[in-house]
């Protein structure tokens, strides 16, 4: 286990790894948090894992780990990795299993005030509307080849078959869309998997939640978002469901048998990884890419699913409009500064939402001057953030931020120490309703079990990497 | 004698399986899977049955590499396969499983994947098989 005396201090907000800590690291690491922040990832295999991930051939610079981070498999959960274009190695590892998980705001015309007195009835509609829950189907029941189609056109299939509107996909990352998605890398099982699955939020720490927006940090950018004090907002957490689970365990055992061929020799086989320009690392690219439009065209259908249900509640004129749609489990090709060079990189993110600043060219209009929308959820009891991307985060973290609050304790301790039925009635008091599945899997997911939100945003704020626009509070929460 | 206990993990199920051979130390990473994603409470009558081959570079890989192939029947099918038919490992790491397995409409927990991550298998000194393994939840 790496101690405290290896890390060295860059300033109250950056940590080194150096290169010299261990004899197979390629890259030193960095890592972006406070000083209790740093002594909690002691606690667990997280720097072990950053360490391992300084081994892929062809990583620049260097390993990067949010302030949100916590032991994974693999790569740790809040982990970046850049590596060199076409040569250095794709790892699906440092995608993880639920590929392009990410996370969509909502705004509506309305204030705390014209929703309170209505917020159990909002939530018992919503839960009804938005399919939750394991193994559970949804609304839609597809065709492989109308799956095919999904693969292919991400967010605009939904559009296009009157999910939602056109004005929706000029708010999403990419536009809804990975253009070098190819539908026949993913296999037959995957497509099955999801064939009956969009329009779904899963379990887990996945949900919709009702928020108030509580405070203003950066008016400007919050105008720019059309957020203000008190307004009504909704969160979607989910990714690609059982497909993109399934095209990673794909990938993976693939490339386990492969890389011996490249003489590829890593301290971890969960971090499996080929050549982006051999024909399996190109494979699954174009797999994850098919995986990732198939997760912004299940937010778009859940989108639907909210909107209808909130017409129900509040009127045919009550409207959503999307605020931004961004992935935190995704690979893409990206160019950054490194040593003062531009260089086109293939950028992991594992838990660790993409930050761009003012004047991306891909960014809508509205968000030209302020940088993109970044989207970091708490946990339900808690506050969520809204953040915007910063010319420092291009510079320090490949364009990079953290995610969110980040689980402290396992699953198996919160069901331990939490009642399900207890926390529900406690939140409730709070005015904060709660729907979901079963109440153990509340108690898995209790604020209890998480980091302090407000100490992982205040990291990213302090570092750079982010800059801090609007606090959201939950008043209804929908879970699997 | 085999066993399957959990262990902490921050954020997903940290498996250890025990077991006298090869052969049980298999069988119990079958039940333990089938057991986090819906614990048994009662008899059921089996519905489904599915044979399942898999042939991987060593035990451990072919071991992980046959949970994941379970799972994605267990998905597929919506169907918990707990009851080992036939259970054939060869020393050329390939491995026959007969299942048999009963329908549901809804997991307790949604097991995303049977990781690699600590997946070893080891053989003591005193001729017990283990392994960790690390489900993500």
């Amino acid at each position: 286990m790496v101690s405290f005396e290896q890390l060295v201090k860059i300033n109250d907000w950056e940590w080194e790894i150096p290169i010299t800590t261990r004899h197979d690291m390629r890259v030193p690491a960095y890592i972006f948090a406070s000083l209790p922040i740093i002594e909690a990832l002691l606690a667990d295999r997280s720097l072990d894992q950053l360490i391992n991930v300084t081994t892929l051939p062809g990583i620049e610079m260097a390993a990067l780990l949010m302030p949100d981070a916590h032991e994974g498999y693999g790569f740790p959960i809040g982990g970046v990795a850049a590596t060199r274009y076409p040569h250095g190695v794709i790892s699906p590892g440092g995608i993880g299993y639920d590929i392009n998980c990410g996370v969509r705001l909502l705004k509506s015309d309305l204030l705390y005030k014209d929703v309170k007195e209505r917020l159990e009835i909002l939530s018992k509609e919503l839960y009804k509307y938005v399919p939750s829950g394991m193994g559970k189907g949804g609304p839609l029941k597809l065709k492989i080849n109308e799956v095919n189609k999904v693969l292919q056109k991400g967010a605009a299939w939904a559009v296009s078959n009157g999910y939602g509107v056109d004005t929706d996909l000029l708010y999403i990352e990419s536009n809804g869309r990975l253009k070098e998605a190819e539908t026949k890398s993913v296999s037959s099982k995957a497509k099955q998997r999801g064939h009956d699955q969009l329009g779904t939020i899963g379990s887990g720490n996945h949900f919709v939640e009702v928020d108030r927006v509580s405070e203003i940090f950066d008016i400007q950018a919050a105008n720019a978002m059309g957020l203000q004090k008190n307004q009504i907002v909704v969160l979607i957490h989910t990714g690609s469901r059982g497909l993109g689970h399934q095209n990673a365990t794909d990938y993976i055992k693939v490339m386990i048998s492969e890389m011996g061929n490249y003489n590829i020799m890593l301290p971890d086989r969960e971090l499996a990884c080929l050549p982006f320009n051999s024909p399996v690392g190109q494979d699954y690219f174009t797999s994850m890419a098919a995986c990732a439009n198939y997760a912004w065209c299940n937010r778009q259908v859940i989108t639907w699913e909210i909107r209808n249900a909130w017409i129900n509640i509040f009127g045919e004129n009550a409207h959503l409009n999307l605020v931004y749609d961004v992935a935190h489990n995704i690979a893409k090709l990206e160019t950054h500064q490194v040593n003062g060079k531009n260089k086109k990189l293939i950028v992991h993110r594992k838990g660790a939402t993409r930050a761009f600043g003012p004047a991306y060219p891909e960014l809508p209009d509205a968000y030209q001057l302020t940088g993109q929308p970044v989207l970091i959820p708490g946990s339900m009891g808690t506050a969520s953030f809204v953040l915007t991307g910063t010319e420092s985060s291009m510079k320090k973290s490949f364009g990079t931020t953290c995610h969110g609050a980040g689980r402290s304790m396992s699953r198996r301790a919160a069901k331990r120490k939490i009642h399900g039925r207890e926390l529900q009635d406690e939140l409730y008091k709070r005015g904060i309703f709660v729907q979901a599945g079963s109440l153990s899997g509340i108690a898995e997911e209790a604020p209890a079990a998480y980091k302090d939100v407000n100490l992982v945003v205040e990291a990213v704020h302090k570092a750079g990497i982010a800059k801090k626009v609007a606090k959201l509070n939950p008043i209804a929460v929908i879970k699997g | 004698m085999k066993s399957v206990r959990v262990l902490s993990h921050t954020a997903d199920v940290r498996l250890q399986i025990k077991a006298n051979s090869r052969h049980e130390l298999f069988k119990a990473g079958i039940l333990g899977l089938a057991q986090i994603i819906s614990p048994r409470k009662k008899e059921r009558n089996y519905q489904l049955r599915r044979k399942i081959q898999v042939s991987s570079n060593d035990f451990t890989t072919l071991f992980i590499d046959l949970l994941n192939e379970i799972l994605t029947h267990i998905h597929i099918d919506k169907c918990i396969y707990d009851h080992i038919k036939t259970l054939n490992i060869k020393d050329d790491h390939t491995v026959m499983v007969e299942l048999e397995g009963y329908l549901i409409s809804r997991f307790t927990r949604d097991v995303k994947a049977v990781t690699y991550h600590e997946a070893e298998i080891i053989q003591s000194a005193a001729g017990i098989y283990q392994t960790i393994i690390i489900l993500d939840i």
